[in-house]
């Protein structure tokens, strides 16, 4: 009878350590999968999300030198630890009304391999996790030049969420200046 | 120019080449040689050589080379093939492996070739040592020990971290100054103080205070010339001297000259002069294709010279020397001049000028008409110095050194370039001024001087605005005006108080720019202005000022090309005539090396051509039939058909007979370039002297 009752206690204990870390790899994989974080920065109510893995550093408004004959878009540029790096005002280009930046304004610095850029905003309002899957479509009716800059929108919380696609903003061809041409150059 | 990317395609090429050498050889040793299998080997050897050619790597050329002389003696049965031959072989294949180790490695090469070359020629190796001791003992490693290899980025790094501490060091130089102010306060705090005790206490205080102070400061002192030494230093990591560039030229110019038939005596001084990579690598093809048109259209033949009274050798001198921050470099020939009638002539013919124009032009302003794109005195095309690219050349990257450049000439006497280059295009002295509220640096050495003038010395001379300095009449440029691309009208923006008007100096050529204020000379260090600004008008870099805010560099050469008179503006229109022909050009490149292929294909798109690639003579036949090209370039040894045949071929078809074909190719004879003419091609390239502006303008002048 006794013997009936004796419990096999390694293969037990085998069992519950592989449920155990079983269990924890479907958390991780499920969190892995589903989640992106976003840096939220704002012009006046319109709020924007970049992909925080290509987000560098947020600064304060530094001096911005003019740099004659550039588009509107590119107010200047501004010593970043003794790197030279333009500056870029997303709002000419996403038709928001483009005012003198004040103090409170904000540099997010964003890079993809040698691409670099200073986002110019209004305010910055900190990360936040997006579930992918609650990623929508832009609406229909905003298919201006700009829309293929964003890879979605999301409801939160705070209300509407643009999520910009930081990869295709630093390839936009208008946000590279080239006024002599790579032609005729010898170095290449 | 670049090379290490191709370099690297090169080393994916050979090792392959040297694989099937070595199994060849190998596979010879066993069973003896079959003709099939010499011809392959015959191939590789061959592509060796005129791949490593084309990417500079002259020494590994020179091993393939003989490898190839002796297996075309194997083959003719001018030489048995024997277990020493076939060792002498894998000996020259290790001896080409340890080169392209070092070049890949981009280290200098210090594999020893004389000895495996010798060897080569012999058809034996001397004895058990001194060839397979060069080819093995030298290998890239112990090179390595004894230096350490960095890239210019990275000294780059190191030097604007160093900026950053110099600009750190104005900081606390700041609060130093804030600390002693507090002084005069403690003092009147202290006779406020009755009470002894107290008065006594702060007066400690005060004195501890001013010790510590004086004590910052002479710390803030050490740290600054210790943070300009390493600064230094760090710059002068990127200093080389002229020697490693000058020793190639002596072997090129020297073949040079045989090959046209001249006498040559070439000599250097100065070769100990120091400059910085970045303008040692701008400066190395201007100073080639100066050097390359002193000897080709300089020099005399032996026959003329004689004829004249001068020695049948034609003297070429190279001088080099430091003038303070910059470095003069003058280029004396001998020969026979240049003619300013004939340049006159060239420029009109050339569509550049028209008659009239080149009329008004006085003899010295004529002969800078050679440095205009597309330029030539000759009607018929070498691969030598040909069209008048190498002086293009000079003035292109003239431009991004920021350099200087005079040229004089006498008709018989021979012809002076010289040049005036800074020797770091890392820092150099500018002058900071304002215009239009924001600080801008002009390069010092453009700069002849700075006049304060009133309004009324200020005229209008044919609806522009020009200033007199000693006799002389200077046009006027507004650099706010310029630079926000609005054109002042004279007559309402004349200026109504006292103005600044640098007064700037480049090619000879005297300019005055108009400025709100001229704020001193300062040395600068130059910074690239980032991946998202690549080339501005008028803009050719930035520097840190002060408080570490940025200022735009003004580039002087752009601001001459906004000042040019009506056949300025003539000569950037055809230019941008040219260009916009380029993109239209459709070139078929035929060649069997991929590094070939891919370099010639790289500077041709580059350069607005649209490129389409073929391997051999039988698909180039099949492309031409199935596109129309405007252009083709062609290899001369391929497996299968010759790029001879290939050409003549392209002759026979109807619809390809008019099509223009440039032979690119390592055979140098003149026989050879007989062949390729009489084939039909228009053209003829040698490696050994390639570059991008033989090909681009040779492709240029052909392509209507």
């Amino acid at each position: 009878m006794s013997e009936s009752r004796t419990y096999d206690i390694p293969r037990i204990l085998d069992q519950m350590r592989a449920d155990y870390w079983q269990s924890l790899e479907t958390a991780e994989q499920s969190e892995q999968v589903e989640q992106t974080d976003y840096m939220v920065v704002a012009f006046g109510p319109q709020r924007f999300g970049l992909p925080a893995a290509t987000c560098r550093e947020v600064l304060k408004l530094p001096r911005i030198v003019k740099v004659p004959r550039l588009p509107r878009h590119l107010p200047g540029i501004i010593n970043l630890r003794g790197e030279i790096v333009a500056v870029t005002d997303l709002r000419p280009l996403l038709h928001l009304d483009a005012g003198e930046p004040t103090a409170a304004f904000r540099l997010v610095v964003i890079a993809d391999g040698a691409q670099k850029t200073a986002l110019l905003v209004e305010r910055v309002e900190g990360l936040c996790a997006v579930a992918d899957h609650t990623v929508e479509a832009l609406a229909e009716g905003v298919t201006h030049e700009a829309v293929d800059l964003f890879r979605g929108k999301v409801d939160d919380a705070a209300g509407l969420l643009m999520l910009l696609d930081t990869k295709r903003l630093l390839a936009r061809p208008e946000l590279v200046i080239d006024q002599k041409g790579t032609a005729g150059t010898m170095a290449e | 120019m670049n090379k290490n990317k191709y370099v690297e395609i090169f080393a994916r090429e050979a090792e392959e080449h040297l694989e099937l050498l070595r199994q060849g050889l190998l596979a010879m040793e066993k069973g003896g040689a079959s003709g099939e299998q010499l011809n392959q080997l015959l191939r590789s050897a061959h592509t060796l050589k005129g791949s490593a050619r084309m990417v500079d790597l002259l020494e590994l050329a020179t091993v393939a080379h003989h490898m190839e002389d002796l297996l075309k003696e194997l083959q003719g049965g001018g030489r048995e093939l024997s277990p020493a031959v076939i060792d002498l072989l894998l000996v020259a294949t290790d001896a080409i492996e340890a080169l392209l180790a070092q070049a890949s490695a981009g280290g200098t090469l210090s594999v020893n070739v004389a000895p495996i070359v010798e060897a080569l020629q012999a058809g034996s190796l001397p004895e058990q040592g001194s060839a397979q001791a060069a080819a093995k003992a030298d290998s890239p490693g112990v090179e390595r020990r004894r230096s350490v290899r960095a890239s210019v980025e990275r000294l780059d790094q190191l030097a604007n971290g160093m900026g950053e501490v110099l600009l750190s060091r104005q900081a606390l130089a700041e609060r130093q100054r804030q600390l002693r102010g507090l002084i005069p306060v403690m003092d009147a705090f202290l006779g406020q103080l009755h009470k002894t005790e107290n008065h006594q206490q702060m007066k400690e205080l005060r004195s501890s205070f001013v010790r510590i102070v004086s004590e910052l400061e002479q710390d803030t002192v050490h740290l600054g010339y210790q943070a300009e030494d390493i600064y230094q230093r760090a710059m002068e990591l990127r200093l080389l001297p002229l020697a490693t560039i000058t020793e190639d030229f002596e072997r090129s110019l020297r073949d040079l000259a045989r090959t046209l038939g001249k006498e040559l005596d070439f000599t250097v001084t100065g070769k100990e002069v120091e400059l910085d990579r970045t303008v040692l690598d701008l400066i190395k093809p201007m100073l080639l294709h100066v050097l390359n048109n002193a000897v080709d259209h300089g020099i005399e033949t032996p026959e003329t010279r004689l004829q004249g009274g001068k020695p049948s050798f034609g003297r070429v001198h190279l001088a080099a020397q430091y003038e303070g921050a910059f470095i003069q470099i003058v280029v004396r020939d001998d020969g026979q001049g240049i003619d300013p009638a004939r340049v006159r002539a060239a420029a009109v013919k050339r569509g550049l000028l028209s008659a009239d124009e080149v009329a008004r032009l006085s003899d010295e302003a004529a002969l800078y008409l050679v440095l205009q794109p597309g330029f030539s005195t000759r009607e018929f095309i070498t691969d030598v110095s040909g069209r008048g690219v190498g002086l293009d050349v000079v003035k292109s990257n003239l431009d991004q050194v920021k350099g200087n450049l005079t040229l004089t000439s006498k008709i018989g006497q021979g012809t002076e370039l010289r040049l005036r280059v800074p020797s770091s295009l890392a820092i150099f002295t500018g002058l900071v001024v304002e215009a239009d509220d924001e600080t801008y640096v002009i390069p010092q050495q453009y700069i002849v001087e700075i006049l304060r003038l009133a309004p009324t010395e200020v005229r209008t001379e044919l609806g522009r605005e020009v200033v007199r300095l000693r006799e002389r009449t200077i046009p006027l440029v507004s650099l706010a005006a310029l630079l926000s691309g609005v054109s002042r009208t004279a007559e309402n923006e004349l200026p109504t108080e006292r103005v600044s008007v640098v007064v700037l100096n480049f090619r000879d050529q005297l300019l005055g720019c108009l400025v709100d204020r001229a704020l001193g000379l300062q040395d600068v260090v130059v910074k690239t202005l980032g991946s998202q600004l690549k080339s501005l008008d008028y803009i050719s870099g930035a520097t840190l000022l002060g408080a570490g805010t940025p200022a735009l560099i003004i580039s002087v050469a752009d601001l001459y090309g906004a000042r040019q008179t009506t056949e300025g503006t003539r000569l950037r229109e055809a230019h941008a005539a040219q260009q916009a022909k380029a993109r239209r050009g459709r070139v078929l490149v035929v060649d069997d090396s991929i590094t070939t292929r891919t370099m010639e294909k790289n500077i041709l798109e580059t350069h607005g051509y649209d490129v389409t690639i073929a391997v051999s003579g039988f698909d180039a036949l099949e492309k031409l039939a199935g596109n129309s090209f405007d252009l083709m370039v062609s290899d001369v040894e391929m497996p299968g058909m010759t790029g001879f045949e290939l050409t003549k071929k392209v002759r026979e078809r109807e619809e390809t007979r008019n099509l223009p074909v440039i032979i690119v190719t390592s055979l140098a004879s003149a026989d050879d370039r007989r062949r390729g003419m009489e084939a039909g091609a228009q053209a003829y390239i040698v490696k050994g002297t390639f570059d991008q502006g033989t090909l681009l303008e040779t492709v240029e002048t052909l392509i209507d």
